[in-house]
């Protein structure tokens, strides 16, 4: 919470008078006082991503995830719930689980063995008849994620407990994750664990980018172009639809077919999977979106996103195929993220295809990705440059793109879907929507 | 040529001269030679590094069947070599400097007449940039070296790494 005159709040105050003019001081990418607000105030506050429902499908199936900094264990329980706590003994603070995933009937504490049901109830100790009389079990268990949810299979939690419902603070979001992942009735599934890897940057600028920068890809990205991986990466901006939904939710889109050719619609899938979908689930703005500006990134507030493109990691040798990819900019110090990385597919996709999905999805974003790997470097300054005496972290970062005449960035007066489209990959307007949210989240009490 | 080798017979000779060829191919890559290197690659060549998780002792293989953090054939290394020198690859451009150091050598056995398996460790010590902060990478690798009448070639190699979540920016530096 900010009060008027402390550092934090000098900031905010600043933030807010520079986001009217679509600036940003830097100083917010590496920052003690905001980082420590921001545990309270976005990871303690909203709707955080944990996981798909594919990756606990059993009882007693866990695995161990992150609430903002805090560990916690995502369990499936006896009545299929899907259960989310924190992973410290009442006792001593031990933490219980020390392995990434498992399945556990029980949690015991290697301490002074203090069991927990896999829901968190507290069970039983060693002589427990002679040692916790008077205990009442209904007061130790672990500390319970008050609010878990679940959309489209990705699981979703709230540690606040006036927490808004899921689906009405995802909002218009959610019908961006209907027309993604709504397409077959039997969905998708992750393959394999997250790839996790340490990036010297703010986990902002990972959630920024994916939520709609379509501006960098031709920069940062143009080596792609070079070595024929991405065609016409110039001419990309030309078939962009920026998506700002609300509630710093943002998405983008490509016109696959007007970008590369009329056998690249529905994200370039084989007609064998499309036939297979059943668009009749989706509304008539989703099928029109789904045939003009596809979704490709977009960004759930605060730190999800998404990708799905065509890709092939030997174009001629191997074939192109759409992969799927759910990240997360975990925060874990000031300038300091981890990127962890999951790749879906299709159940109704074939293990082959599916297979070259992963292969093709790794090459490009992944700890090894030949387009991600770029954008870990790119995003290293500002996190310095925000601590920086000169020129001083206060110093505006320009956020203009499509601000007030300064570029063509028209809104689409025809888009039916949640929020505002604009017809160019030229603007910013996503990722002001994006930090007016957050902005808006640091400021309250 | 092929060879008749069993694990408890490895000649002298033969381990020499796969050390020298792992210390060799950590030379060309340390040298940025990275054209040279590629020229130690099988056409036939295949890279799988694993994604590890933490798991508990009995509770199953920590590299988890079907996963990567990378996938590579011969045609996507060769990819991967024209991006280093496209003169737009960020991350490695400029180059990181590194030292590996290989060791631990074990020739495991012959996989096929011609085709041994080896085994050897790497750390791989890295700067990047105008920067001194260095990060180090380490693993132990199982491949498949091919006797071929010119000289070993690499056809295979499963990179086990230390890690589960890696410490370093990318993995855009050859393991």
């Amino acid at each position: 919470m900010a009060t008027n005159g402390s550092d934090l709040g000098v900031l905010l105050q600043l933030c807010e008078k520079e986001l009217e003019s679509s600036m940003l001081p830097a100083a917010v990418f590496s920052n003690d006082e905001v980082f420590a607000a921001e545990m309270k105030n976005i990871f303690g506050r909203n709707w955080v991503f944990l996981g798909h429902v594919s990756e606990i499908p059993n009882t007693g199936d866990y695995v161990l995830r992150r609430i903002g900094l805090d560990p916690v264990i995502v369990v499936r329980d006896d009545s299929g719930e899907i259960i989310v706590m924190s992973n410290y003994c009442r006792h001593r603070g031990t933490e219980l689980c020390q392995s990434d995933q498992g399945n556990a009937e029980t949690f015991t504490c290697p301490y002074h063995g203090w069991i927990y049901k896999k829901n968190g109830d507290w069970l039983s100790a060693p002589h427990v008849s002679q040692a916790y009389k008077e205990l009442d079990p209904k007061q130790w268990g672990l500390a319970k994620v008050p609010h878990v949810g679940v959309h489209q299979g990705m699981i979703f939690a709230n540690v606040s407990p006036d927490a808004k419902p899921l689906l009405e603070e995802l909002g218009g979001a959610a019908w961006f994750l209907d027309a993604l992942f709504g397409l077959h009735p039997d969905g998708m599934r992750v393959m394999g664990p997250p790839d996790r890897w340490r990036v010297q940057t703010d986990w902002k600028s990972g959630a920024e980018q994916f939520g709609g920068d379509n501006y960098h890809v031709e920069s940062a990205h143009i080596s792609l172009d070079d070595i024929g991986i991405l065609q016409s990466a110039r001419e990309m901006y030309k078939i962009n639809a920026q998506y700002a939904v609300g509630n710093g939710h943002i998405f983008t889109g490509h016109n696959f077919v007007k970008w590369f050719g009329a056998d690249w619609d529905m994200w370039g899938y084989p007609k064998d999977l499309v036939d297979k979908f059943d668009l009749t689930v989706l509304d008539q703005a989703q099928r029109d979106m789904l045939a003009s500006e596809t979704p490709v990134v977009g960004t759930i507030f605060p730190n999800m996103s998404y990708l799905r493109f065509p890709g092939s990691p030997d174009p001629g040798v191997q074939p192109f195929a759409t992969y799927t990819s759910i990240r997360q900019w975990q925060p874990v110090a000031p300038g300091v993220m981890e990127l962890w990385s999951w790749q879906f597919t299709w159940n109704a996709a074939s293990d082959e295809y599916s297979e070259q999905c992963y292969v093709a999805g790794q090459n490009a974003f992944s700890a090894s990705g030949m387009f991600e790997q770029d954008d870990t470097v790119v995003w290293e300054g500002v996190a310095k440059l925000a601590r920086s005496v000169f020129p001083g972290g206060d110093i505006a970062l320009n956020y203009q793109l499509g601000f007030e005449g300064m570029s063509e960035n028209p809104i689409d007066p025809h888009w039916k879907g949640p929020g505002v489209s604009r017809l160019s990959g030229i603007g910013e307007q996503n990722q002001r929507s994006f930090y007016q949210r957050w902005l808006r989240e640091m400021q309250a009490s | 040529m092929s060879l008749q080798i069993s694990p408890m017979e490895t000649s002298a000779d033969i381990y020499v001269q796969v050390a020298q060829f792992l210390a060799l191919e950590a030379a060309l890559l340390d040298d940025n030679r990275v054209w040279d290197w590629y020229k130690l690659l099988a056409d036939d060549y295949q890279l799988d590094v694993p994604i590890r998780i933490t798991r508990k002792r009995g509770e199953g293989d920590e590299f988890v069947a079907g996963s990567h953090h990378m996938k590579d054939t011969k045609g996507s290394t060769e990819k991967r070599i024209l991006r280093l020198f496209s003169g737009h690859a960020w991350a490695e451009d400029p180059p990181s400097r590194t030292c590996r150091v290989v060791g631990s050598v074990v020739i495991l056995g012959e996989r096929l007449p011609g085709e041994l398996e080896v085994s050897s460790s790497l750390i791989l010590y890295r700067e990047r940039g105008v920067t001194p902060t260095h990060t180090i990478i380490a693993g132990k690798r199982t491949d498949v070296i091919r006797v071929t009448e010119n000289g070993l070639e690499l056809v295979a190699r499963t990179m086990h790494l230390a890690h589960t979540i890696l410490n370093t920016s990318n993995l855009g530096v050859f393991i």
